[in-house]
């Protein structure tokens, strides 16, 4: 019966990035690599990340330094995924679907940061997501109603949400980093935002995680916003 | 009809609860916390399945049922859900598990055998331990032993429950907090039942645990043999004499002195059977100890004296039935290949065994079945003291015999009478003093009684008309009683055994013999140190020679017999019974045996020769065929198998209500149907604003 | 599909069919490769495409060419002096060539409707060489007519390093690009599947239980058996060697039996080897299945499918089947190959897939790698290979993926026409490529061949069959058809690399979820990279090593660090 719990995280977890990729990625094939390839830079910057907290022997109570370079490495790699993109940027906009389309860009980017949130969601959640099979389950510390694998996959669910507007954003503004550097700031900013609400989970606050969600859709919702704009801005 | 099944519940919800369950993950350990698994296991003979069997990982709430109210009540209850029983294991009767199962809401049972509230350590224990309690028939192995075909046996264990004997298609674990890890297994358990209780079974989450415990057999022997699914029950017997130079045709009789060196009970992992496995044994050594201290040696009188150690004589008399048919055969051996070959593991080249039928050495043929001249028994013999008028210690044991008129057998009786104290007054005493004759008890001799009815056979224990309280029962572990009471009691009785015996062997036991002639005595002290080594602390230096890993306490149980490599207990008595009759120690210098010749034994660290050797003991049913499979030859005797099983787990968690469950998967599915609908409607308005058409 | 530039056109067949009977030099890459001389006949073009434009021979007489029909433009006809050219148009071209323009016409009228319906994988009639035709001009309109494109105004980088100064360089660009990125994304599917299976195959037989009883009553001596770590990685060292060692001896042993033309042991001897693979290995697969999940059956019933399911796979593979079905044989086989490499020890595998990697550059890369001969001779003696088997006889000995380099379908499908005839032996294997490369350079030719690495063999066979379809309006049997050809060719990638591509993502899943995950990421993009270099460099490389080592790093950091990292995180609930 927990295959209830199995199929209802994976849900909530997956679905909405899901629904993005088969909807509007899966039928590019160019846009299907790029989304292997960024999902190969986020895998390569977590790796690096995970490296330090293993030799620094990192332990929970130094969480907030953990996520401090954990997030600073991810933009780093975005930046250099950027970089990368940007060398072959002709031959891709030339190969697309539709190679006069102003939108190209934005495509490239939309993908590359689904494949950074996709890959996100599945090497954090993934093992979580998995032992929810099983009947076992932690409770989560800050909302004793929920359990560990949902609270998981809500956060899952909304940060891959939000690696995939940041990568927009921060394309925006790696493109013209004079004009933009508000995008690159704000990504930056609301990426450490995310992470640090997300310690509210397991803290001793009640409904913890209630706010770590609400900060989390507020930074969404804002940076969904903003991605518009940047949208209308390219016409 | 397979495809049926396939589709409905196995390939899905199985292959992903054990994709999940079966991968230890670090990760996983979080959520189930691991507990020390005592399980109650498959055995099957070539007419019946017995023990426990889960197909599937099964899992359930804990509850506790204190009493058989609350057992009636819960049985009877409208509660949903599965649950995991943990009963006392006084209420373990086969009715209460059958309604249980009946009832349908119960997924496994948990046996609580002993233990205290873990809250408060010094509180009364949360069940009273059963004066009188035994899982075992109430006629254990009489349809192996001699009196078979009679028409009234006699039913040597009233108490019986025979739930051993019973088959259960729902997993039986047991609580028993004997050492740390099981201790902390059963603290988590009962904090868990009590946590459940603080939320009346209704705030979840609440704690359940899981059982896995797939037993691979099935149907019978016969097929589990041939599907390869299980092994016999059994071990390795072992035989010893001072007599180094014993021969086939010497023509000197032979005194067996006999025991049997393991038990029996529902959970194997628990076993220990003081009484009934390990006072016998130690008695033998003891015996063996004292005879070797004898002013003349031993080898020298006018008879034999041959020490066996049977294994497996709980399941119908494994050790010995195999013991007799080897000697009192005539042997073929039928093909020798000298070298080690994929049916028979032996180098036999080295010490003269056969191929097929496989032994290891024909050193059994050395014993001339028509020699023997008697056979004296040791049976449960811990409890041989009781608290007679006035809180005096009284010492009393009984011998049994099949035929009183046998001119040996009274001999024997009135010999150890007398060295007691005097016939018919003294400690040790007929069995049939109270004018009941009840024949002999299960015991070892049976099987030489059978080819040969007349030789004499005593069996010596502290029974008179019921086998012991907790016979064959995890209860059986001496915690009812002091441990100098036990050591006094078997020193005891061993003491006036050696005497008989070196009397005996001499061929002056007589009905008189005055206690003063007799210049040999038994060891207390090496009762004490046996005694320890065997129940408490397994870390001994009597195990030292052969034994790495150390843990606090071994079980007795019988194990699987396995061609080549001796069980712990069999190579304890081999080694203990081999140094004590140890003939000639020579220069060489060893750690252990495998540093010496075959014939050796490491005693000291140096090599002594010694006739002292294993046997095989399985099924008198089954045998081994050329090719080194077992097969099933007579469905009458003995052939249990034991199944083979994957590792166990049994773990606790905690778990949600269906209801939570069903709110996660249905937030996910309007979720996932939420973002399809907007990503499509967001992808028309994108392309508006955006005039992307 | 239809975007997949092999999809030609039915009218622009013919000219391909005479462009390349008229061929002297044979397959356009191995010209490439033979005659790097040969580059310097062409005058008009920029270094970078060099190579691109050597391989054109002129349609009329086979010389190499340097003038295109203006009205075909990049897709049609190519011709060495303007008399070939108007010799050429009076014999037939003329007829063609005001269809292509006429289509050309349709497609552009059509404008973005039309280019949108062309990525919709049932629209066969767009080949190729019209996506290319149409892009191409409305290149030229574009830059001619109106200079400002809408990328070039917001993003400098569109206008700013490379100048799109000539229209045939866009178009080749473009046109490989789509190429590879239709190929990869085609050939990522069945890799990922057999990598899942082998993955499931695995995640299956961890819980297979071990059938050792262990008894708390039976405390045997230990045996001791703790041979020191240096020992074991020695043995594992072993291992992995004499498994590599077969593999060349083996490999040798098939070139030796090409070279000297014993086709048919070798088809007989595959053959028998996968009806054992599916048989025996299948067999050991469903044991465990039956038993971890616990399901009755009888010898009678297993035997009787087991024999079902291996004959049916062996017709398919090499007599006639559906593509899907063989394809699925195909990817089961892999799979099973990799499951049944993961009994090895772990230290065995990684030191094997090493061992692989070198082997497979050198086998490749060498000039005198056993597989550049076997491709040598086959070349020389215009004698196909019959690659299929090499696949399954790779994927039977463990073989380098170099042994296997045929994608899939295809190479079954040349095999299934190898066996039907054997006088037609040369003419039908024409789909297949040859042997060394593992993942062939596809060489876009603009509109001129849609399948342009076939080889020269293939040639009358196509000649053969455009005969009939075209002389009738396409209807649904021949865009059926047309769509199969389209998968049977293109992008190959050898069955060895799906093995060993999943044993090393089986081997990863041994351990946790999160270094399965990472290593699938890591073999798929390092397969994207090797086929990105190969459109580069436009020379045959390995497959493997690319891969396999980011695989193997990846495995090894994110066992050692990723997991517990994760671990921490996940059970704080920290979203980084």
């Amino acid at each position: 019966m927990t295959l209830l719990t199995f199929f209802g995280c994976a849900l909530t977890a997956f679905g909405p990035s899901l629904a993005l990729f088969f909807l509007t990625i899966a039928k590019d094939a160019q846009l299907v690599i790029l989304m292997i390839s960024s999902a190969f830079f986020w895998l390569i910057s977590i790796l690096v990340a995970s490296s330090i907290w293993f030799f620094s022997k990192s332990d929970a109570t130094e969480n907030p330094i953990t996520i401090l370079y954990s997030v600073l490495l991810q933009e780093l790699f975005r930046w250099f995924l950027y970089k990368i993109l940007r060398r072959a940027e002709n031959g891709l906009v030339l190969a697309s679907a539709n190679p006069k389309s102003p939108y190209n860009v934005s495509a490239f980017a939309f993908a590359s940061g689904l494949g950074f949130g996709l890959m996100n969601g599945l090497v954090t959640y993934i093992n979580p997501l998995i032992i929810s099979v099983g009947s076992g389950v932690i409770m989560c510390k800050s909302c004793p109603t929920l359990t560990l694998f949902f609270t998981g996959a809500i956060t899952t669910c909304l940060f891959i949400l939000l690696h995939t507007t940041w990568m927009i954003l921060a394309f925006e503004g790696f493109r013209d980093p004079k004009r933009n550097y508000y995008y690159i700031i704000w990504v930056v900013l609301s990426h450490l935002g995310a992470s640090y609400a997300t310690m509210s989970n397991q803290a001793d606050i009640k409904s913890g995680c209630v706010i770590g969600f609400v900060i989390n859709t507020v930074l969404l919702v804002i940076s969904i916003i903003a991605s518009m704009r940047t949208l209308k801005k390219i016409k | 009809m397979y495809i049926s099944i396939l589709l409905k519940e196995i390939l899905f919800i199985s292959l992903f609860m054990h994709l999940v369950l079966s991968q230890d993950t670090e990760f996983k350990k979080v959520f189930y916390k691991k507990l020390l698994p005592v399980p109650c296991v498959r055995i099957l003979n070539s007419t019946s399945v017995t023990g426990c069997q889960s197909l599937k990982p099964t899992s359930g709430l804990l509850i506790l049922t204190e009493t058989q109210d609350l057992l009636n009540d819960f049985i009877k209850s409208d509660r949903k859900g599965k649950y995991v029983v943990i009963l006392p294991y006084e209420l373990m009767t086969n009715d209460n598990l059958r309604s249980l199962e009946s009832s349908g809401k119960m997924s496994g049972v948990l046996a609580l055998i002993n233990g205290t509230d873990p809250s408060s350590p010094n509180s009364a224990p949360i069940i009273q331990r059963p004066i009188n309690f035994s899982p075992d028939e109430k006629c254990p192995n009489c349809q192996f032993g001699l009196y078979r075909n009679d028409e009234s046996r006699y039913i040597w264990n009233p108490n019986g429950l025979g739930i051993i004997q019973e088959r259960y298609d729902f997993p039986i674990f047991a609580l028993y907090p004997f050492d740390k890890a099981s201790n902390n297994s059963y603290n988590k358990i009962i904090n868990g039942v009590q946590f459940n209780e603080r939320r009346s079974y209704e705030r979840f989450p609440l704690k359940a645990v899981e059982f896995d415990a797939l037993m691979f057999a099935a149907i019978d022997a016969s097929t589990c043999l041939r599907r390869n699914f299980c092994s016999p029950v059994g071990g390795h017997s072992v035989y010893s004499t001072p007599s180094i130079d014993m021969n086939e045709n010497d023509g000197k009789p032979i005194i067996i002195v006999s025991a049997a060196m393991d038990s029996k009970s529902l959970f194997q992992g628990i076993t220990l059977g003081l009484n009934n496995g390990i006072s016998g044994s130690i008695a033998l050594i003891a015996i063996a100890d004292a005879l070797s201290r004898s002013p003349t040696p031993v080898k020298n009188f006018q008879k034999h004296i041959l020490f066996t150690s049977f294994a497996g004589e709980p399941w119908g008399f494994l050790g010995s039935q195999r013991f007799v048919k080897n000697i009192f055969e005539p042997f073929n051996c039928i093909q020798n290949k000298t070298k080690p070959t994929q049916s028979c593991g032996y180098n036999t080249g080295q010490s003269g065994g056969c191929t097929f039928p496989c032994f290891r050495d024909l050193d059994f043929k050395r014993i001339n079945f028509s020699n023997i001249d008697s056979i004296i028994e040791l049976s449960s013999v811990a409890n041989g003291i009781s608290l007679g008028p006035g809180n005096i210690q009284q010492f009393k044991y009984f011998v049994h015999v099949d035929n009183e008129n046998n001119a040996g057998n009274r001999l024997l009786m009135q010999g150890l009478g007398a060295l007691s104290g005097g016939i018919g007054v003294g400690f040790v005493r007929n069995a049939s003093e109270d004018g009941v004759f009840r024949k002999l008890p299960p015991s070892s001799s049976m099987a030489f009684l059978e080819k040969n009815i007349n030789i004499p056979a005593v069996v010596i224990s502290d029974f008179q008309a019921n086998l012991s309280n907790y016979y064959n029962s995890e209860y059986d572990d001496g915690s009812d009683l002091d441990v100098s009471t036990i050591i006094s009691s078997i020193c005891t009785i061993a003491n006036v055994t050696s005497q008989a015996i070196w009397l005996h062997a001499q061929n002056i036991l007589s009905p008189t013999s005055p206690t003063a002639n007799t210049p040999i005595s038994v060891n207390c002290t090496l009762v004490g140190l046996l005694l320890d080594c065997l129940t408490v602390d397994a870390s001994c230096s009597l195990f030292d020679a052969f034994r790495r890993s150390k843990d606090d306490r071994i079980s007795h149980y019988t194990g699987v017999y396995q061609q080549t490599s001796q069980q712990l207990l069999s190579r304890f008595h081999y080694n203990v019974l081999g140094s004590i009759n140890a003939n000639i120690i020579s220069d060489r210098k060893c750690k252990n045996e495998t540093d010496c010749q075959f014939g050796e034994i490491c005693t000291n660290l140096h090599c002594a020769s010694s006739f002292t050797r294993y046997h095989d003991s399985y099924g008198a049913g089954l045998e081994f065929i050329e090719n080194g499979d077992m097969i099933v030859v007579d469905p009458e005797k003995a052939t249990w198998v034991e199944s083979v099983w994957s590792d166990f787990d049994f773990n606790l968690f905690n778990v949600t209500s269906i209801g939570s469950q069903v709110s996660e998967l249905m937030t996910g599915i309007l979720l996932t149907g939420l973002s399809i609908v907007s990503v499509i409607f967001g992808k028309k308005y994108v392309r508006k604003t955006l005039k992307l058409d | 599909m239809s975007n997949n530039p092999n999809s030609n056109l039915q009218d622009t067949n013919n000219n391909v069919i005479e462009t390349s009977t008229n061929r002297t030099t044979g397959d356009s890459t191995n010209t490439t490769e033979e005659n790097p001389t040969s580059t310097l006949g062409n005058i008009n073009t920029s270094t970078l495409e060099l190579s691109d434009i050597t391989i054109h021979a002129c349609s009329n007489c086979g010389e190499p060419a340097q003038y295109l029909c203006i009205a075909c433009g990049q897709s049609g006809p190519r011709y060495c002096s303007s008399k070939c050219q108007s010799e050429d148009w009076t014999r037939r071209h003329s007829t063609v060539c005001s269809k292509v323009t006429l289509a050309g016409q349709i497609n552009e009228e059509g404008g973005d409707e039309e280019i949108a319906t062309v990525r919709k994988p049932n629209s066969k009639v767009h080949g190729r060489g019209n996506i290319a035709q149409i892009i191409n001009k409305r290149k030229t309109n574009i830059q001619r007519g109106n200079p400002i494109s809408p990328s070039s105004t917001t993003d400098p980088s569109f206008t700013g390093q490379e100048p799109l100064s000539t229209s045939q360089f866009d178009e080749d660009q473009v046109d490989e690009f789509k190429f590879y990125m239709q190929q990869i994304y085609k050939i990522i599917k069945p890799v990922v599947l057999c990598i899942l299976l082998s993955v499931l195959w695995v995640k299956i037989s961890i819980l297979a239980p071990n059938f050792r009883p262990q008894r708390p009553t039976q405390q045997f001596i230990d045996t001791s058996d703790d041979t020191s770590e240096s020992a074991q990685i020695f043995n594992s060292f072993l291992a992995a060697a004499v498994i590599i060692g077969n593999i060349i001896i083996v490999t040798i042993i098939i070139v030796c039996l090409f070279k000297y033309g014993f086709i048919k042991i070798l088809i007989g001897f595959f053959m028998v080897v996968v009806l054992l693979l599916l048989g025996f290995m299948g067999y050991l697969l469903i044991l465990t299945i039956l038993q971890v999940l616990q399901i009755p059956m009888d010898y009678i019933t297993l035997s009787f499918a087991l024999w079902n399911f291996a004959a049916v796979g062996l017709i398919s593979v090499f007599w006639k089947g559906p593509l899907l079905l063989q394809q699925t044989y195909l990817t089961i086989m892999s799979s099973l190959m990799a499951f049944s490499l993961t009994n090895l020890s772990s230290w065995t595998t990684w030191i094997l897939l090493a061992l692989l990697v070198i082997w497979d550059l050198v086998a490749v890369l060498c000039p005198f790698g056993p597989l550049r001969i076997l491709v040598e001779s086959s070349r020389n003696d215009k004698r196909e290979i019959p690659a299929l088997l090499y696949s399954v006889n790779a994927v039977w000995f463990m073989a380098s993926p170099s042994l296997s380099n045929q994608f899939t379908s295809s190479s079954l499908n040349s095999v299934r026409q190898s066996l039907s005839s054997a006088s037609s032996f040369q003419v039908t294997v024409g789909e297949e490529i040859p042997l060394s490369e593992n993942i062939r350079y596809n060489h876009g030719e603009g509109g001129v061949s849609g399948e342009s690495n076939e080889n020269l063999s293939q040639i009358p066979r196509r000649q053969s069959s455009s005969l009939q379809p075209r002389s009738q309006p396409p209807n649904n049997d021949s865009f059926e058809e047309e769509e199969e050809e389209d998968e049977r060719s293109g992008l190959k990638l050898g069955l060895g690399d799906f093995v060993f591509y999943s044993v090393l993502v089986a081997q990863a899943a041994l351990f946790d979820w999160i270094t399965t995950v990472a290593c699938i990421v890591a073999v798929l993009t390092g397969l994207n990279t090797t086929i990105f270099l190969l459109a580069i460099y436009k020379k045959a490389l390995p497959a493997l090593p690319i891969s396999i080592a980011f695989g193997m790093l990846f495995y090894f950091v994110a066992r050692n660090t990723l997991v517990p990292y994760a671990q921490s995180l996940g059970l704080s609930l920290i979203a980084v």
